[in-house]
């Protein structure tokens, strides 16, 4: 069967080249003898993320919230502004390039001043969140908006549709998988922006355990979080992806 | 992850004139100078303390009290940020090339490449500042392997993005391989590739700018935390203007450059 081996060399060979490099990295730790205090082996790291499963499980549930009110947010505005672009064009005209702008600025950099000013708690990672998220959903909101055909409403609207029906039951379901797509990068990128967030001022978080662990020299715990962050990333990710084929069903592909 | 792949952007916008030029740019200068305007009117007339809110002059005025000191931040920030786009761009590029000549070679290093940045870069922050110390060179390695990455990336969606029956044609007219890859799949590639370095020019502003925030011994970030940590505020917003300033400037420079290069 060309497709079972098509799946195995797609999927199988590179978790296998994974699996090699951990071994390798555990055996290298192991007859090199690094200290851990450099860079701890796979087994420690696993071990003390189930030990530790208390901690880390508290931490992650703060992150994703922190992460989800910001993208939730993000799709909203993202959303709303991609539908007001595509129906206004003074509006595109002015704030579009205000929008690109606002992705070269590093909103990283105002963190101080917005945990000062939304204090320390989901608020203030969830604005950072939202910032980092919104622009991905409202380009492509836009973009899936303008590409519905003029035919496709002309022809809406001799049936008598209403500007409303229009936007609900034509464009906006044509613009979804593109919102979708966005969401994919855009879930990512918040939980970049909570962990960041958590730096400047937070009690529970992954990313408090990044900068504590960094601030003792805690190298296990260190790697502990990396691994987490990642896996966390890896499955909300996975998540948007599941709901797409879900909502978008029509839309097949990546 | 596919969800990495950028979609060129629509560089294939005809060419305006000047006077269209400034019509087309009207409407968001306008924007932009009345959002100052009110800014500065609303700190005015609110009286906003300045560690609530500083007013657009006292930022530029605090500029001129030590204008050598931010002069070196902004050129730490601006030489690790380059120095690691410029490293991540040619390694990405050299992999992207490599992995299509070697097959076997992507099938090893790709998922090492995907696994890494699995994990976004940001969190390997601290590990780097711990392994390679407070000084640049944490962060030229996290901002070279992030642009590689988002380079790479790019660039083998954009070597695939071919269209085979013209490489067929090519063949037919006894093309050689080397002559399509020059003639064919690079210039196909390369509206990818330039929108993977658009992206990736102001990731490295901002990886540059969290990394240092976490130590480093001059640079934006670094300025950022410590005048928040002396409560000196307005020189915190100095710093973030700055910062501002300094990557639209770099993303406005490789946007213009990279349009001259893929002008179709």
């Amino acid at each position: 069967m060309p497709s079972t081996l098509r799946y195995l060399s797609s999927h199988v060979a590179p978790a296998g080249v994974i699996v090699a490099i951990v071994a390798l990295w555990e055996l290298a730790v192991d007859v090199l003898h690094v200290s851990p205090d450099k860079l701890p082996p796979p087994s420690a790291i696993l071990h003390l993320i189930w030990t530790d499963r208390l901690i880390f499980a508290d931490a992650i549930s703060v992150t994703v919230f922190e992460a989800i009110v910001g993208l939730a947010f993000g799709i909203a505005f993202g959303v709303i502004s991609g539908v007001a672009f595509a129906n206004f064009r003074l509006l595109e005209r002015i704030f579009l390039p205000y929008f690109v702008a606002s992705q070269a600025v590093p909103i990283i950099a105002f963190g101080a001043i917005i945990i000062m000013w939304f204090g320390n708690g989901v608020a203030s990672k969830a604005v950072i969140a939202f910032y980092l998220s919104f622009f991905p959903i409202a380009v492509n909101a836009l973009a899936g908006m303008k590409s519905v055909g003029d035919g496709e409403i002309g022809l809406m609207r001799t049936f008598g549709a209403s500007r409303w029906d229009i936007l609900c039951k034509l464009q906006l379901p044509i613009a979804l998988p593109a919102i979708f797509t966005a969401i994919r990068l855009g879930v990512g990128l918040a939980l970049v922006g909570a962990i960041v967030g958590e730096w400047f001022g937070a009690s529970r978080g992954l990313g408090v355990i990044l900068l504590s662990a960094m601030f003792d020299y805690r190298v296990t715990q260190l790697w502990a979080a990396i691994v987490l962050t990642g896996l966390l990333g890896t499955a909300l990710f996975g998540l948007v992806a599941f709901a797409q084929r879900r909502v978008a069903w029509w839309q097949t592909g990546s | 992850m596919a969800g990495a792949v950028l979609q060129p952007a629509p560089t294939a916008r005809e060419k305006p004139d000047g006077g269209s030029r400034v019509r087309a740019w009207a409407p968001s200068l306008i924007a932009g100078v009345a959002f100052l305007l009110i800014w500065e009117g609303a700190v005015d007339v609110l009286e906003l303390p300045s560690f609530v809110l500083p007013s657009p002059s006292e930022i530029v005025a605090a500029s001129f009290r030590d204008p050598q000191t931010l002069a070196h931040d902004a050129a730490t920030t601006l030489m690790e940020a380059l120095g690691g786009y410029l490293l991540g761009t040619l390694i990405g590029l050299a992999l992207a090339i490599v992995f299509l000549s070697f097959p076997i070679v992507e099938r090893i290093v790709l998922p090492i490449y995907v696994t890494v940045n699995s994990v976004p870069m940001v969190a390997y922050g601290p590990l780097a500042i711990i392994w390679l110390g407070v000084g640049s060179s944490s962060k030229v390695l996290l901002i070279t392997i992030a642009v590689s990455f988002t380079v790479l990336i790019n660039a083998l969606a954009g070597l695939r993005s071919y269209d085979p029956g013209a490489i067929q044609l090519l063949r037919s007219f006894g093309a050689s391989d080397q002559v399509i890859m020059r003639k064919m799949r690079i210039p196909a590639a390369l509206p990818f590739i330039c929108s993977g370095l658009r992206v990736a020019v102001v990731h490295s502003m901002i990886l540059a700018v969290v990394i240092e925030m976490l130590g480093a011994r001059a640079g934006l970030g670094w300025a950022v935390y410590k005048s928040t940590q002396m409560m000196s505020f307005v020189d915190a917003w100095l710093a973030v203007a700055t910062t501002v300033v300094v990557s639209l400037a770099v993303y406005l420079i490789v946007t213009w450059t990279t349009r001259r290069f893929v002008w179709w």
